[in-house]
């Protein structure tokens, strides 16, 4: 009895540990959940585009340091997201943004690529304008936060590479992104 | 109605590629019009074995059906089978209320194939048309659609479209690769069809040059945009185009001599002009809106583009020598992707009403709009050279397919391609 008892609680633990585990990764404020099930439909798709992992920071205190650089981690690839036919970003998505020009600032050999997407709604060019003015968006905030111009490359796609191949507001929603993707 | 002499020979562009049986897309009428026009095609005799995409009687007949105006008849309805005008009974098809036949015959000879046919009006009992033709085998299905332009014209008053080609970008995937896109050119039919361009990336915006010689075409292999020239006969291609961000929606001048494009040189996407000969480019737009998809008026002193300068997408005109800009649409919240008619008269568009993109054609005259299509996900609307029909994408059972529309809405067709999916068309301008 006591043995199946110390069992049941092992069990337990480990599922309580493992749960712990899944929600520590899950990424900082209510992008979180959208990242997560990003990932989870670009496996499904089976598409090899390198979507990044969920958004997970895990920088240090760096007040005391004068060497910076080799206290902050490299953050993740990352993906931002948006509201049909606009360009803002969201607030929630602030906190990220402001680790990923933290680093970058601090560390001005790196690079990234912002590629602007749109949902398959409305005149393909016209999204190719749509998903540039949401890479630009997110190269104003990064630029604002100390930033180079010379660390940030810019595309648009549109409309033209979806993660999601639904036609409707489930698969338009993941596809409606700027991606943020680390070129070294 | 005009006689022809016979005996007339008609020397034939020689096409460089070879005729094949393969079409990728597949050309299905789905509407025609009330009051079609009934005609009988009478076998050609003579049709040596071969394929039967070779077969010119089922060509001919084929494209008259898909033309959507014509009620073309099958065999066991014809009262007789006549070897030629002269024996033609013409009350014995009055009876059957058949206007029109046509009657063809193949002979092989030494060094190919002589071919002649005759179009004969049965009420008048006169020859509308009368052409003959020497061809390798090999030519046999572009001859055919030459003989649907000549029938077409002859009864419509329209020029026929058979022998035009369309481009689009056919989009596959498959488990474990990546996804591929390829720019391929087939006949307005969707047969003989033959890859530009093969990528791994995003392909966008074909535009044929006004000759019909060459393509300009958006590309993102190297992970971002340019625009490239390729020469549709010899594949070789130039970059035309590769400024940081956007370069897109290329558009050439009724001469062909410039390049209306999208850059964002000045942080905006922007109407830019670009000389091909001297490459001097020159900004037509200005201000923060989004401004792109430009497309030149017949008379090439103005650009239509699509602009949401003032608050979405709409159509505007800019003149090409003093760049004032003004309006064009006003009805519904979105429209975009514009082209003219021929005529300079209309534009035809993308339009969405209630949430539903449809293509429409607006008279500039009156500003009244008619919308052509019903799925409400249709896109990249493009005219075929005598504005009577239009290319479009659409959705047809979860896949993206072609769709034809003619501009009085009367005539439908679908083009979905084999496997994948296929979308971004454009008609090619007349070739012959």
């Amino acid at each position: 009895m006591q043995n199946r008892f110390i069992k049941l609680l092992v069990f337990i633990t480990c599922l309580l540990a493992i749960t712990a585990c899944s929600s520590l990764h899950s990424g900082s404020g209510a992008k979180g959940e959208q990242g997560v099930s990003a990932q989870q439909a670009a496996d499904q798709v089976a598409e090899s585009k390198g979507v990044g992992s969920s958004d997970t920071f895990s920088g240090e205190n760096t007040v005391n340091g004068a060497d910076n650089s080799t206290k902050l981690l490299a953050p993740h690839d990352q993906i931002y997201y948006f509201d049909f036919d606009d360009s803002s970003i969201h607030s929630s998505d602030q906190a990220s943004l402001g680790a990923q020009s933290n680093y970058l600032a601090a560390h001005p050999d790196k690079k990234v690529r912002l590629e602007g997407d749109t949902d398959e709604r409305g005149s393909r060019e016209y999204n190719v304008a749509l998903g540039w003015r949401r890479a630009r968006a997110v190269a104003q905030m990064l630029e604002q936060e100390g930033v180079s111009k010379n660390q940030l490359s810019l595309v648009s796609y549109g409309q033209e590479n979806p993660v999601a191949l639904g036609h409707d507001e489930s698969a338009w929603r993941l596809n409606r992104r700027v991606e943020l993707k680390y070129t070294n | 109605m005009i006689f022809r002499r016979l005996g007339q020979i008609f020397i034939m562009s020689l096409l460089l590629w070879q005729a094949s049986a393969f079409a990728m897309l597949e050309l299905e009428l789905t509407q025609g019009v009330d009051k079609a026009l009934p005609i009988a095609i009478l076998p050609f005799t003579g049709q040596p074995e071969g394929s039967d995409a070779d077969n010119m009687t089922s060509v001919i007949r084929t494209d008259l059906r898909n033309s959507g105006r014509f009620q073309v008849l099958s065999d066991d309805v014809f009262p007789e089978h006549p070897m030629s005008f002269a024996s033609v009974n013409s009350s014995l098809w009055k009876r059957n209320k058949i206007e029109g036949i046509v009657i063809g015959r193949i002979q092989g000879n030494s060094s190919g194939y002589d071919v002649n046919f005759q179009l004969v009006d049965v009420y008048s009992n006169k020859i509308l048309a009368s052409q003959e033709y020497h061809v390798q085998q090999n030519q046999f299905r572009a001859l055919a659609h030459h003989i649907s332009d000549i029938i077409y014209q002859q009864l419509t008053g329209e020029r026929g479209v058979f022998s035009t080609r369309i481009t689009y970008v056919l989009v596959q995937q498959w488990p474990d690769r990546p996804r591929q896109y390829t720019l391929e050119v087939a006949d307005s039919d969707g047969f003989n069809p033959k890859p530009l361009l093969i990528s791994s990336h995003p392909i966008m915006s074909p535009a044929w040059s006004p000759d019909g010689k060459s393509m300009a075409y958006v590309s993102f292999e190297n992970n971002h945009a340019a625009i490239y020239v390729v020469d549709i006969i010899t594949g070789n291609r130039r970059l035309i185009s590769e400024y940081p961000g956007i370069n897109g929606a290329p558009a050439w001048s009724p001469d062909g001599s410039q390049l209306a494009l999208v850059l964002t040189k000045t942080d905006q996407p922007k109407i830019f002009v670009l000389d091909i000969n001297t490459h001097q480019l020159t900004q037509v737009t200005d201000g923060w809106s989004i401004d792109t998809e430009p497309n030149w008026a017949p008379d090439g002193q103005s650009i239509i583009f699509t602009s949401d300068r003032g608050g979405s997408p709409q159509i505007y005109r800019v003149s090409v020598n003093n760049h004032h800009v003004q309006r064009i649409t006003f009805s519904g919240n979105y429209n975009a992707r514009a082209s003219f008619t021929p005529d300079g008269k209309s534009i035809v568009m993308l339009h969405r009403e209630d949430k539903l993109f449809n293509i429409a054609v607006q008279d500039l005259q009156t500003g009244r709009v008619t919308e052509l299509t019903r799925s409400g996900l249709d896109d990249s609307p493009s005219l075929a050279p005598n504005g009577g029909m239009v290319l479009y994408g659409t959705q047809y059972g979860d896949r993206a397919v072609l769709g034809v529309v003619s501009t009085d809405g009367r005539v439908k067709l679908r083009l979905p391609a084999r496997e994948g999916e296929v979308q971004e068309p454009a008609w090619s301008p007349f070739l012959s």
